[in-house]
């Protein structure tokens, strides 16, 4: 008998259908406290792989006999050799096929719903990190906004439902993870859109986005509108799709607010991320349904995995949307901070196209959770 | 993983204290593998360092 692999996607449908999962973590502590593979009701053994090398006796009593058990590492070698060593303990257990390496890059379509005239707009969910990204598809042409690096995901994706990638966004210029949308655009001959404000310092060619700017796609014309809404970086912009769905970008999430520290001074920007959320986002329909770039927990999932949630309900229950003192809430988002996403900077410059590290430079900078908010 | 690291394990426990083991590892992984271990075993780890993608480290016996 052999270990058996689990792979991104069977753990992710997990994560999805709040199953039972014990994950015994052979990484290091640091790196196990820093980032780990969440589920509502998954539970953790944290031991480093180098501390079993003598055997795995020691930990038996630690383990539930009547759980599903995956090892996990960060590229799956070592979390191999401990389920090999389980295994000749008497224990059935499986590894994460590619370990936290593949995790952070798995992506999990989720179809948000209907458009106009059967169109279609999906969610990317990029469960280990709390990416998002979406695709809006009407008559075999489709819109990109805020696609990651792993571009055989989406172009695969669009091939499969029979759709041409034509228009490609970012709502900014991204800090926490490297975009894919300059390469899809040049692979597809799409349009790439980003604001001007936030591309001051890029090195390639693009579609100035501004505000009131629309596009369609598909001849039943599926309207996106952008709406300049300012505050984590200068130059972010929101979508209105359909005149149903908006893409919130980094501004406003689930259950926190967009950080204005990442690309500048966050006091210089707090003023254009209270206007943004407290006077343009309200004068939206609250009927709208908030779609944005990141999640933060686990919690924030809906039960199909989605993560979306209409304004109105934001408006009454998302805490940054409920400081009517500025004063007040000029400190929380600029006081108190969590810690800034790994390699920021160097992820910016990727993103300006100043820098181009290879894929496992690329992976390694991302490494680790997104931490665009404050809550 | 390294495979370095359970080699590393069986020299460590031939070496007097005091003495330093000299790893090579050609899997990047190895420096936050390395430094972790020998900070929970609390051995010293002297020096790493890089050339033409071997990854060499000097550690010393608690």
């Amino acid at each position: 008998m052999t270990v058996k692999a689990m792979k991104p996607h069977e753990v992710t449908k997990k994560v999805f259908n709040k199953e039972e999962l014990f994950i015994i973590d052979v990484r290091n502590e640091a790196d196990f406290q820093d980032w780990k593979i969440e589920g509502v009701n998954f539970e953790y053994l944290n031991v480093p792989y180098f501390d079993l090398l003598d055997g795995v006796e020691r930990i038996m009593d630690q383990i539930p006999a009547n759980k599903e058990i995956i090892v996990v590492c960060a590229k799956e070698g070592s979390s191999i050799m401990i389920a090999e060593m389980l295994l000749e303990e008497g224990l059935e257990v499986s590894y994460l096929e590619g370990g936290m390496k593949a995790w952070s890059e798995h992506l999990e379509p989720v179809k948000l719903g209907e458009l106009k005239n059967g169109g279609e707009l999906y969610q990317f969910v990029r469960i280990g990190k709390g990416c998002l990204s979406y695709m809006a598809v009407s008559e075999g042409e489709a819109a990109l906004i805020d696609a990651t690096r792993m571009t055989d995901v989406y172009l695969k994706f669009a091939e499969s439902i029979g759709a041409k990638i034509i228009h490609v966004f970012d709502t900014h210029l991204h800090a926490d993870h490297i975009s894919g949308g300059r390469i899809i655009a040049e692979e597809t001959g799409a349009a790439y859109w980003l604001s001007p404000k936030d591309a001051e310092e890029v090195t390639f060619e693009y579609n100035r986005l501004e505000d009131g700017n629309e596009v369609k796609i598909g001849s039943t014309a599926i309207n996106i509108h952008a709406l300049y809404s300012p505050g984590h970086t200068i130059g972010s912009t929101s979508f209105v799709i359909d005149e149903k769905y908006l893409l919130t970008g980094d501004i406003l999430f689930i259950d926190s607010i967009g950080r204005p520290d990442l690309a500048g001074l966050a006091g210089d920007w707090v003023g254009d991320l209270r206007e943004s959320l407290y006077q343009r986002y309200k004068e939206l329909s609250s009927e709208l349904m908030v779609l944005p770039a990141h999640f933060m927990i686990i919690d924030e999932l809906n039960d199909d995995g989605s993560v979306a949630e209409k304004l109105g309900v934001l408006f009454e229950k998302n805490h940054g949307l409920n400081i009517d003192d500025e004063t007040e809430f000029r400190k929380m988002v600029t006081e108190n901070l969590p810690p800034q996403p790994n390699a920021y900077q160097e992820i910016r410059e990727t993103n300006m196209g100043k820098f181009a590290p290879d894929e496992e430079k690329q992976r390694e900078m991302e490494i680790g959770p997104n931490r665009c908010a404050v809550r | 993983m390294s495979a370095a690291n359970c080699e590393n394990k069986k020299a460590m426990n031939d070496l007097e204290q005091r003495q330093v083991l000299e790893v090579h590892s050609t899997d990047k992984g190895s420096i936050n593998d390395i430094s972790a271990w020998t900070k929970s075993c609390g051995h010293t780890l002297l020096k790493q360092e890089e050339e033409d993608g071997v990854y060499k480290f000097w550690i010393q016996k608690k």
